[in-house]
């Protein structure tokens, strides 16, 4: 009897302490992100600088187009004044059977400066942006005037320096391509392309840096990835077409390959955003499932270190699937914290303020520091950095900061509202808080289905401040995994693009 | 001046990458170098900023513990 009894004890032991670990876990990809930022430092002394020289090998640039007409015309006006000598510069501009007047812009622009850009064009379009690529490539490696190729979008500006900037690094012959830092440049610049602006600065210029000092590179921007010829070559010569995610993929090769991939901060270029809830959701969803199918697609390369490449590296494989698994992180951490709340509430206060002092800590550093990182674009969009993880949670943050005050601040509302302070009240809140990790995505997901409804569209920002853009991109992955569960068709939901991009 | 790459053949005919002229007048040496001081500049400053960014959080940590738990 006395057995059993010993038996239930440890169960019970057992049960609530893996419910703490879960709970605890929670603050894993935040600690991760924070590891990535504190390693940003020694990006001083850890890059590529040191091996770069003037290179000006012959670029052939291709622009991907369907129905670019309100952006093509300014891009390759940029691309011709770029700081590159005239002569090894080409642009191919390949047009996915556009039905608006994206042809009738590219080839004016071909006649006015002939042999410099190419109108090349698909028949049938809409089978995909690697399909594109891939018509153009073809072209391209047809003969050997090409040396790099520079994979852009067609909304993308790009700075004068910005080419040259990323040509130097191949001075090192093992540098098999190399990115830019893309940042949002539409002016006027609403809520969303605020909130991605900032989150550009935090996965570009931050996360990429760190890549950097890791030695391995998760994506070379789709809009700015420049490859030497050989190392197009040397990846068999196409863009892969089979999934959602062709520069992730192409990134991945380069480096099993052998070939060093470099990000260059100080190489800038220009792009414009989505402005909505509905087109962020579809460009995202794209990215998130394409990153489930790398992730299986390459299943024996995780966390198994290899001398050829450092994809393996613990390091790195952390980072990726703390991203990845981000939302099954805030689920299991919000259940287990709801389980404790009803098994032993003392507890799960503590584990709860434990989890939150991390949360805080981490957001206070990443969000301080993202800000400096780039402080023009940081002066524009700190409102949307503090407001990243969404109001409720930055309550949250600012509790595991100060809480006394907080306390002090929130009864006295509650007396001033006549809302009466009883143990059941106070519960309610808690527990409230203790669902809140998970909820917040139930909140993104109201703010999606509110921006489709015409009276209710109003309320689609709020909601996103107070719910959260991180959440709202946690939801998108989790939608990502349904959809490659079910084997939801490969849709190409292409960003739709106005033209509202300038360069500062 | 380590040219040479086996995968661009063409390039090793170049006189030198370094003799470009650029929109400004100045050589790709002369704009090679300043832009390399100046972008190097740039990752020591985020190494400060980032020493900054710890100090706000000790610093808050350290008054969270002194007055506000």
């Amino acid at each position: 009897m006395s057995m059993l009894r010993e038996a239930v004890v440890l169960a019970d032991m057992v049960g609530r302490w893996t419910l703490v670990v879960l709970v605890m876990l929670g603050v894993v990809p935040l600690a991760t992100a924070s590891y990535q930022f504190a390693i940003i430092g020694l990006h001083a002394v850890r890059n590529h600088y040191g091996k770069v020289e003037p290179r000006f090998p012959r670029v052939a640039i291709l622009v991907p187009a369907w129905n670019e007409a309100a952006v093509i015309g300014t891009s390759i006006d940029r691309l011709l004044l770029l700081d590159y000598p005239a002569d090894r510069l080409r642009i191919y501009v390949v047009d996915d059977a556009s039905t608006d007047q994206t042809p009738d812009v590219v080839i004016a622009k071909g006649q006015e400066n002939p042999g410099q850009v190419v109108h090349l064009r698909r028949k049938k379009g809409g089978e995909g942006k690697a399909h594109t690529l891939n018509h153009g490539l073809k072209q391209i490696l047809a003969n050997d005037w090409m040396q790099a190729l520079l994979i852009m979008d067609a909304d993308v500006i790009y700075e004068p320096d910005s080419l040259r900037k990323m040509t130097r690094h191949f001075a090192d012959p093992e540098v098999g391509a190399v990115t830019a830092y893309i940042k949002e440049g539409s002016r006027p610049a609403n809520w969303m392309k605020r909130f991605i602006a900032y989150e550009y600065i935090t996965a570009q210029a931050a996360v990429r840096r760190s890549q950097n000092v890791l030695g391995a590179m998760a994506c070379l921007a789709g809009g700015a990835q420049l490859h030497t010829r050989a190392n197009l070559e040397k990846i068999g010569g196409q863009i892969d077409t089979s999934s959602l995610a062709e520069d992730t993929f192409t990134t991945f090769k380069t480096q099993l390959a052998g070939n060093k991939v470099v990000f260059d901060g100080n190489a800038t270029v220009w792009a414009e955003e989505p402005a909505d809830i509905d087109g962020l959701w579809k460009q995202r969803l794209r990215w998130a499932r394409g990153n489930v199918q790398v992730s299986f697609r390459y299943k024996k390369l995780w966390f198994r270190p290899n001398p050829g490449h450092r994809l393996g590296s613990f390091s790195f494989g952390l980072s990726w699937f703390c991203l990845f698994l981000m939302p099954i992180f805030m689920i299991l951490a919000s259940a287990s914290l709801t389980a404790l709340f009803f098994i032993d509430f003392p507890l799960s206060w503590v584990v709860f303020k434990l989890l939150w002092i991390v949360n805080a800590i981490c957001y206070l550093f990443i969000t301080t520091y993202t800000l400096m990182i780039d402080p023009d674009t940081g002066r524009r969009t700190w409102r949307e950095a503090v407001c990243f993880p969404g109001l409720i949670s930055l309550a949250m943050i600012v509790y595991a900061w100060f809480p006394k005050p907080f306390s002090w601040a929130m009864l006295g509302t509650m007396e001033l509202m006549h809302i009466p302070i009883t143990g059941p009240v106070l519960r309610s809140v808690i527990l409230f808080a203790y669902v809140w990790l998970a909820g917040s995505m139930l909140g993104a997901w109201a703010a999606k289905l509110t921006e489709s409804r015409r009276r209710l569209k109003w309320l689609s920002p709020i909601l996103v401040y107070i719910c959260g853009y991180g959440p709202l991109l946690c939801a998108v992955t989790f939608t990502s995994y349904i959809k490659e569960a079910r084997g939801a068709e490969m849709l190409w939901d292409k960003t739709e693009k106005t033209g509202q991009v300038s360069m500062p | 001046m380590g040219q040479n790459r086996e995968d661009w053949p063409g390039l090793d005919a170049m006189t030198s990458d370094f003799d470009i002229r650029l929109a400004d007048g100045r050589t790709a040496r002369e704009a090679h170098e300043e832009e390399v001081a100046a972008d190097q500049r740039v990752e020591w400053g985020l190494l400060v900023k980032e020493v900054i960014a710890l100090c706000i959080v000790i610093a808050l940590l350290v008054a969270r513990q002194m007055w506000f738990v």
